[in-house]
């Protein structure tokens, strides 16, 4: 298995946290991902929280989410939620399913005296070797053929315009059937 | 000589309009204008100044859009229906249902282009390139042909009243004349010109039933052949075009309680016929109730898990506000109300219809929101919340509603005047109430 990097950053790394000298309860939260990332191989998410004076935060929830690029498509999805322990350090197992260049993001909520954190870390995936990626399994073609619904739908439409012609054809004519009222 | 049906059907059209009235064209007016003001901001900003997203690309337009086509139905079901089974009290109300037909199913085609973005491209494209076996598809035909339709169900039965104001018109000139003048069709009265004019009824009156189910039928598949928890259901059709009729009847008693009031029409909108239409919403009321019913109770024991987050939402979770309002407010007490013989009054009918109309809003809303918001895949969730542009046209949307009326009962009679004189003897109460000299000064 490949080693831990968490210290070390093989992978990018990059820090966010609130200006400490603004707000002393800012919080510091690190995201470091393994490096060599391939697809359907999983990977060592480490998730460092701090406190303003550097303290380690303990038991606090951690989310993970994934961000989704696709053309002009942009979303993120929620990777997993874990919790730090006494060293204010949380794990988490990712298992990339797409090749290619993306980002994890760590999120913390905050609490009563610690202002919410986030990090982001890029990673890039590489296609793994003899494992394919997540198949997504093709939609299958309805049961019914596809022609089916022309055989009742457009008969049907055409009858209802057939009648709203007849309808309008009868209004048309009556111009027509003018008469005097002695007749009628 | 004209008939006192006739004068007391046509004095909103001589008389010059209040106050009142000019305050309520300004307020709606204004309506209107902050809905355009926004839809101006919208197309040059973008969707992004709404709370529509990738995730959740439908709200509070497609809302309306299926709440207005519900509201069509009003003129299917009291003109269409109840004048194939000769129900002789529908009379008084036909064109009220044929009006509010017709108008909401402009106001719903103008919330798509409004969900689109974009007001030309969008369509063009789904013209071009839309796939037959869409019901996107079917249900553009559809409400098409439904609008052709309705508008020519609401004109044909104009025209022996259009004759009457041709020929009563008090200078027979002027812009106003030569709309009747055309819209009368060189009507005189002429026995194969009834005739004619029954004919064309009756053709579109059975026409129009089954084109109203199938606009609606169209919007349900739109969800239900969606592979998504809760829209994908087998009992859509039938609940949208049940749901439909059901807010339809409570907007007509909503506006004829309107007219009664604004205008002193009790002679023709008598306590019998809000009576009769409480039987009609509280009969369709306890079947979309069963249906509702049904639709949660058996969602609530799929054991498929991306059923639950959706189901939680509209029950528990973040919409339970809007689900426990159209059940409890929108259908549990406006069904009280009618049901008990001391609140089954003009009052209570109202009342009932007011909360049914609300009701049946918000119940539009549960089923388009909440499955959007809770995503197709595992651990996406979205929210929404409509922006002040989406409000405006919304807003927009209502007022346009009341603005059409007020401007069509400044120039057509609002009850239709040949089929309340010439109604059957035993129905014909409005008639016979004017006889009695029950006219309201």
């Amino acid at each position: 298995m490949r080693g831990r990097l968490a210290a070390i950053g093989v992978a990018t790394m990059l820090m966010v946290a609130a200006p400490a000298a603004a707000n002393p309860a800012s919080t510091e939260v690190a995201i470091v991902v393994e490096s060599g990332a391939r697809t359907g191989e999983p990977l060592d998410v480490t998730i460092t929280l701090s406190d303003a004076s550097g303290d380690p935060v303990s038991e606090a929830p951690v989310m993970v989410l994934e961000e989704l690029r696709f053309f002009d498509y942009h979303d993120v999805s929620t990777v997993g939620e874990t919790r730090t322990d006494h060293r204010g350090i949380a794990t988490l197992t990712y298992v990339p399913g797409r090749a290619g260049q993306g980002r994890l993001i760590a999120e913390y909520p905050g609490a009563d005296e610690l202002d919410p954190a986030t990090d982001t870390a890029m990673i890039t995936v590489e296609e793994g070797v003899g494992v394919v990626s997540p198949v997504i399994p093709a939609t299958p073609d309805p049961l019914l053929p596809r022609g089916v619904t022309a055989v009742w739908f457009l008969p049907l439409l055409l009858a209802i315009w057939l009648a709203i012609a007849t309808s309008v054809y009868n209004v048309l004519r009556i111009p027509a059937e003018r008469g005097t009222a002695h007749e009628a | 000589m004209t008939s006192a049906v006739e004068q007391l059907a046509m004095r909103p059209l001589g008389e010059r309009p209040g106050r009142g009235y000019w305050v309520l064209v300004a307020a709606m007016a204004a309506l209107v204008v902050l809905g355009l003001v926004a839809w101006i901001i919208q197309l040059r900003e973008g969707l992004g100044v709404t709370g529509l997203s990738s995730s959740v690309p439908w709200g509070v337009y497609i809302v309306n859009f299926i709440f207005f086509v519900g509201i069509s139905y009003a003129g299917t079901l009291l003109s269409a229906v109840l004048r194939l089974v000769h129900a002789g009290w529908r009379r008084p109300i036909t064109r009220i249902a044929e009006v509010v037909t017709v108008s909401s199913l402009v106001i719903a085609a103008v919330m798509i282009p409004a969900d689109l973005g974009r007001p030309v491209i969008a369509p063009w494209q789904m013209l071009i390139s839309g796939r037959g076996e869409s019901p996107l598809v079917w249900d553009m035909v559809v409400l098409t042909t439904y609008l052709v339709a309705a508008f020519i169900f609401l004109v044909i039965p104009m025209i022996p009243d259009m004759a009457r104001c041709r020929d009563t018109h008090p200078t027979g000139t002027g812009p106003r004349y030569r709309l009747y003048s055309w819209m009368a069709a060189s009507w005189n009265g002429h026995a194969r010109q009834w005739q004619r004019l029954e004919r064309a009824m009756g053709i579109l009156a059975i026409t129009i039933i089954p084109v109203a189910i199938l606009a609606h039928s169209a919007v349900a598949w739109i969800f239900g052949v969606t592979p998504r928890p809760v829209w994908n259901s087998t009992i859509f059709a039938p609940y949208f075009v049940v749901g439909a009729v059901f807010s339809g009847t409570a907007v007509i008693v909503v506006i004829m309680a309107a007219y009664r009031r604004v205008f002193h029409l009790h002679v023709f909108f008598t306590e019998r016929h809000f009576v009769r239409l409480g039987y009609i919403l509280l009969t369709l009321n306890l079947v979309y109730m069963y249906f509702t019913f049904s639709e949660y109770w058996t969602i609530g024991y799929t054991v498929q898990a991306d059923y639950q987050a959706p189901l939680a939402s509209i029950l528990s979770g973040a919409h339970a506000w809007a689900f426990w309002f159209a059940i409890i407010l929108g259908m549990l007490v406006p069904a009280a109300l009618v049901a008990l013989p001391w609140t089954r009054t003009v009052g209570g009918i109202t009342t009932a219809s007011v909360l049914v109309v609300t009701g049946m809003w918000l119940k539009r809303w549960i089923i388009v929101v909440p499955p959007l918001e809770t995503g197709m895949t595992p651990g996406s969730l979205a929210s929404y919340a409509p922006t002040w542009v989406e409000g405006a046209i919304t807003l927009a949307g209502g007022a346009a509603l009341v603005l059409i009326f007020l401007g069509f009962q400044r120039l057509f009679p609002v009850i239709s005047i040949w089929e309340v004189e010439y109604g059957d003897e035993e129905d014909h109460v409005p008639a016979a109430n004017v006889r009695n000299g029950e006219v309201p000064a």
